[in-house]
């Protein structure tokens, strides 16, 4: 059953990415491809080779479209792209990285199954092709989250800095990310981040991150299955979209007119709590 | 001018014998002058400290907090004008969202947020402004070393 | 316009990681892990993560070169290879075929370094074979090979994750096998008690529930201590040591000697702190020992390794799942270097050339007559160069000019050759003393297969067409076959040497490409059908009985004195490889770390006034480099640490040449040095 599904998804994304090159609108179709063992992310160009085309496995696949659109000056690129795909790729637009007028996209709906293994909340891009929404859900690791929260500030500490001292500076986190795409990255810069050491210094290393990614993490969990040392940056990440929702009332990946608030003044973005605080 | 603000300040420092060392951010716009924010800390806070003028708070990068702590200092002090009172209309806006935000940030990952100071400034009341600091230097001896 | 990704294995370290080559429009522009790969799963360390940057960089070779005078100038491939051949040819003819010498690649691939193996026996007609396994892995491959039938690793990389207890030494994980250390931290996740026993504090001791730092070149005294305890606490397994090995008895009488009080005037640890090491490691159900060069790299490696095979025998945990004897290969195909014959004394999986019946087989499959005596290995070539007995070196893709010990002595050496021919990707500092230097390709060009640490065979692919005019390192070593009339070397591609690999080659017999592009098989792998094996020696040991071996502690060949206060100890650093030659080329890398340092600890340093960056000078029996310090606690007081990745700062201008009498393996973690500070004058 699931599988004839898979299969029927599959069959509409070929035939929409087949009349997308037929017609001849688009350079390529951006998407997955199996090749015996495992399945990759390749540019189709051809209807024949779209034969080899599949949906599974998890790659933030926007990365490579904004590669493609930066060394080829014109055309247009088809994606096929889930919800997560989609959000990286409003927020690129946001970074002037990517122009939306060059993508068709072509929207595919996550399974219940597909949402559950990524923790997701809002498993569909707005613009669907292929498959059925299941609508928002809440799939996310609740019990690593409320440990987390749980925890009373010098436990937080401990913990934290004991699992970022596991790094062994990959940039796995950075280089899986879409968005983490500075031209010239602070984390690589001797000023912020000692070089040359593991465990990177706490807390530079993964605090510079985190902050430049406070307003722009989708939440697609990348960083935390690229990491090979088991520091769960998705769980961080998603207690600080939290935040910025508190703080600013901002949720990432909606709207490509949206503007960071950390950018506007307050009379544009006002704050969202008392500042009695300060 | 460097004499211990108050008694009860003098009296907790021989007790804990923790003196903070903190990095200070000012905007050189309410204070231009950072020689006489430093005479604001006492002594041996001011001997293990940096003074670091900024255009305007909107200057202020997290990254500077951030490295800082990084760097082996307990806390970082941001002073900067009042909200409307920005030479540059709204910069201090964009600092003071940041500064909330990685304030935040600062808690989840276990870093008391109170290490991080940020406090608005009139250049017309040195003697408010060296009670704020007092009472951020008396937080942060009580929170003790960041390392 | 093309984009596509090509499913590789990475080619630094032996985790054998599976990366996608990111390739738009004909040139590599990047590297993303796999995520259904068994090893990799969607991470990689920063190495494999910039595994593309050095494949196209400026430096890369694109025509061969040959010295004219003093310098070394363009010339075209049929020149080139015509000289070759005649220089061997004539060499050969008056000095005779043991004149001629033969240093493999572990960067290479299986069916090259098969090739080479083949050039050397079969077209030269000799045994003079040997590459860098000699400095890493030549105890492990002689010692379990002695006390267990095989010398590899004996379980998967992911079976570690099954372990519950896992002892870690002189091995630093994190820096060295990234991927591997990943499993070592799950597993803790999971429960398991790790151990780390290692000279310096290194990165993973931090995650250690007990680590032990035991004196420099003590290995055999505290394993025969922690085995004291195990039989006098009786946490031995005897079902295990009565049902499959012999030579107990032996092993007993001699651990005797190694008393708790004893061990520690040897070692420094303290006896208790060992003696929770030996509960753990014996009383736990599934226990691993994970080691590298901390273990082989002393006069005393094959010792050190039996010693290992003793404990893990002892307690039977060994031929289980996610429980045996775990060395890290270093390279990403010297395991497969190994395999294939890459070595003085062997043909591919291990069948030696002193037996009659493997020599015929191969003599038979070849159609030449093969020479029956053991060649020399790596540093034995070295100094018969030197003593001019060895008259022609042939080395592909490696650099003992930065990776052998002794290096000053290596350059005299290589300086008194007839012939030098070098194959390499880059001009490196052993190409610089050329005769003739021939470009090859990358692991991004060519088609092929790695071997990595966990006997695990997968497929290389080409992702890009060859930079310049460079040759497969396969190609080359046919073509010159060829020209040298050799028959039996018209291979069409990779996949045709393999066939004949696996004809001969009975762990790898059921290996196909054909099976491989499906996924990875781990040897052996003995027909079609086998689906290959995850963890070795399960109900009987590959020679049948495992032999328990006694053994003695010796001190380490050069110890400290006066003159030489400190011991040296040497190493890789995680944001390098081996001798730079890729991953100094690689501006990722580079940035993180351009320049070596000494690791001093903060006593030593205040001693001598040594402050953070300053410049020292080291200075051995045999050289001297001249380094920045780094002061950390890594080290402990009275040692020191230099990578060997720089060549600015080579440590092996300081190593001693100093060899295991069996395997013959240099003395890389152990020799006496002097440190002061240079001051400069005002």
């Amino acid at each position: 059953m699931a599988e004839n599904d898979e299969r029927a998804r599959i069959e509409e994304a070929r035939r929409i990415a087949s009349d997308l090159l037929e017609n001849g609108v688009v350079m390529g179709v951006l998407g997955l491809r199996r090749v015996e063992s495992h399945v990759e992310p390749y540019l189709f160009t051809t209807k024949d080779e779209l034969r080899d085309l599949n949906i599974s496995g998890r790659y933030a696949i926007a990365r490579v479209a904004e590669n493609l659109l930066r060394r080829w000056d014109e055309g247009a690129l088809g994606i096929i792209i889930r919800g997560c795909d989609e959000r990286h790729l409003i927020e690129l637009s946001k970074k002037k990285s990517v122009d939306l007028k060059r993508i068709i996209t072509i929207g595919l709906a996550c399974t219940d199954h597909e949402a559950k293994e990524c923790h997701c909340l809002r498993p569909y891009p707005q613009k669907i092709d292929v498959g059925k929404s299941i609508g928002d859900v809440d799939y996310q690791d609740h019990e690593t989250l409320a440990r987390l929260m749980e925890m009373d500030i010098s436990e937080r500490r401990r913990f934290w800095s004991d699992i970022f001292n596991r790094c062994i500076k990959c940039y796995g986190c950075r280089n899986s990310c879409p968005l983490c795409n500075c031209e010239d990255c602070r984390l690589e810069e001797s000023r912020w981040v000692r070089v040359g050491e593991i465990p990177p210094e706490f807390p530079s290393f993964h605090l510079i991150r985190a902050f430049h990614m406070a307003d722009k993490c989708v939440g697609c969990g990348a960083c935390e299955r690229a990491c090979p040392m088991g520091i769960p940056l998705g769980k961080l990440h998603q207690l600080i979209r939290e935040d910025m929702k508190r703080l600013f009332k901002y949720e990432t990946g909606l709207n490509p007119e949206d503007e960071s608030p950390l950018q506007n003044d307050l009379e544009k973005n006002p704050l969202e709590v008392q500042l009695d605080e300060l | 001018m460097n004499k211990p603000l108050t008694a009860e300040a003098g009296e907790k420092k021989t007790e804990l014998e923790f003196v903070p060392a903190i990095a200070v951010f000012h905007c050189r716009w309410c204070l231009p002058d950072s020689d006489s924010v430093r005479s604001l800390l006492n002594e041996e806070v001011a001997a293990k400290s940096v003074v670091i003028p900024l255009n305007c708070t909107a200057r202020m990068e997290a990254e500077f907090a951030i490295k800082a702590l990084s760097e082996g200092f307990d806390g970082i002090l941001i002073l900067g004008c009042e909200i409307g009172e920005c030479h540059y209309r709204t910069g201090n806006h964009r600092a003071l969202k940041r500064l909330l935000l990685l304030r935040d940030i600062l808690a989840l990952v276990g870093i008391y947020p109170e290490r991080l100071g940020f406090f608005w400034v009139s250049p017309f009341d040195q003697e408010n402004i060296r009670l704020t600091i007092n009472e951020y230097l008396d937080k942060l001896q009580e929170l003790g070393s960041f390392k | 316009m093309n984009y596509k990704t090509v499913m590789s294995t990475c080619p630094y370290c032996g985790c054998g990681c599976g990366i996608y080559l990111e390739v738009i429009d004909g040139h590599l522009v990047g590297t993303m892990p796999s995520c259904t790969h068994p090893i990799s799963q969607g991470s990689l360390c920063i190495k494999g993560w910039s595994a593309h940057e050095f494949v196209e960089s400026d430096g890369r070779l694109t025509r061969p070169l040959w010295k004219r005078g003093a310098n070394l100038e363009t010339t075209d491939w049929d020149t080139a290879m015509y000289f070759v051949a005649e220089r061997l040819r004539n060499i050969k003819e008056t000095y005779g075929p043991h004149a001629i010498a033969f240093l493999s690649s572990a960067k290479c691939t299986n069916e090259e370094n098969y090739l080479f193996m083949k050039f050397a026996r079969a077209v030269i007609g000799t045994n003079n074979i040997d590459h860098c396994a000699r400095l890493c892995h030549a105890p492990t491959v002689a010692g379990l090979a002695y006390a267990f039938g095989s010398g590899a690793m004996t379980n998967s990389i992911p079976e570690l994750e099954e372990a519950s207890c896992i002892l870690v030494t002189g091995s630093n994980t994190t820096e060295n096998h990234p991927l591997i250390a990943s499993r070592i931290i799950a597993a803790k996740e999971k429960g398991a008690y790790l151990i780390v026993i290692d000279p310096r504090r290194i990165h993973l001791a931090n995650y250690a529930d007990l680590f032990i730092q035991p004196t420099l070149g003590t290995d055999v005294a505290w394993i025969n201590g922690m085995m004291n305890i195990i039989i006098n606490e009786g946490w031995h397994n005897r079902e295990f040591i009565r049902t499959r090995t012999e030579n107990f008895e032996a092993l007993k009488a001699k651990i005797s000697e190694y008393t708790p009080d004893r061990v520690r005037s040897i070692t420094g640890v303290d006896p208790e702190l060992l003696k929770i090491a030996a509960r753990a490691y014996a009383l736990s159900p599934n226990s691993s020992i994970v080691y590298t060069m901390g273990i082989t790299e002393h006069t005393t490696g094959v010792d050190n390794v039996l010693s290992l095979a003793n404990l893990a025998m002892l307690t039977g945990h060994v031929g289980k799942r996610g429980s045996g004897i775990n060395p890290l290969r270093g390279q990403n195909n010297v395991q497969g270097a190994c395999d294939m014959g890459a070595l003085p004394d062997v043909y591919t999986g291990y069948q030696k050339v002193s037996d009659s019946a493997s020599r015929e087989k191969f003599e038979k499959a070849w159609g030449v007559t093969l020479p029956e005596e053991t060649g020399l290995t790596v540093v034995e070539m070295i100094d018969a160069a030197a003593e001019g007995e060895i008259k022609a070196m042939y080395i592909m893709g490696e650099n003992p000019m930065l990776s052998d010990p002794d290096i000053n002595h290596v350059r005299e050496a290589l300086a008194n050759l007839d012939l030098l021919v070098v194959q390499d990707i880059f001009i490196n500092e052993t190409a610089d003393l050329a005769t003739v230097v021939f470009p090859a390709q990358s692991f991004a060009e060519k088609d092929g297969t790695f071997t990595s640490t966990d006997r695990r065979v997968q497929r290389v692919r080409k992702a890009i067409e060859p930079i310049g005019e460079s040759k497969a390192d396969w190609q080359i070593m046919s073509e010159l076959a060829r020209l040298m009339g050799a028959k039996g070397f018209d291979y069409k591609n990779p996949e045709e040497i393999f066939k004949e690999i696996s004809s001969l080659t009975p762990s790898y017999s059921g290996i196909t490409y054909e099976r491989l592009d499906k996924g990875s098989l781990q040897w052996p792998c003995r027909s079609l059908d086998d689906p290959g094996t995850e963890y070795l020696h399960k109900d009987v040991f590959s020679k049948g009985l495992g032999t328990f071996t006694p053994i003695d502690w010796k001190p380490p060949a050069e110890v400290i004195d006066e003159d030489y206060p400190f011991y040296l100890t040497t190493g890789r650093v995680h944001f390098h490889y081996h001798t730079g030659t890729m991953t100094r080329r690689s501006p990722t890398l580079n940035r993180e770390m351009s320049s070596g340092s000494v690791d001093v600890n903060p006593q030593d340093a205040e001693k001598l006034g040594i402050k953070e960056k300053d410049l020292v000078k080291v200075r051995s029996r045999r050289g001297e480099v001249k380094i920045r310090a780094k002061i950390t606690e890594m080290v402990p007081p009275g040692v020191v640490f230099i990578p060997f990745n720089f060549r600015e700062s080579a440590a092996n201008a300081l190593t001693n040449s100093a060899r295991d009498p069996v395997s013959k393996i240099p003395e890389f973690k152990v020799c006496a040095v002097n440190l002061e500070k240079v001051t400069t004058r005002r």
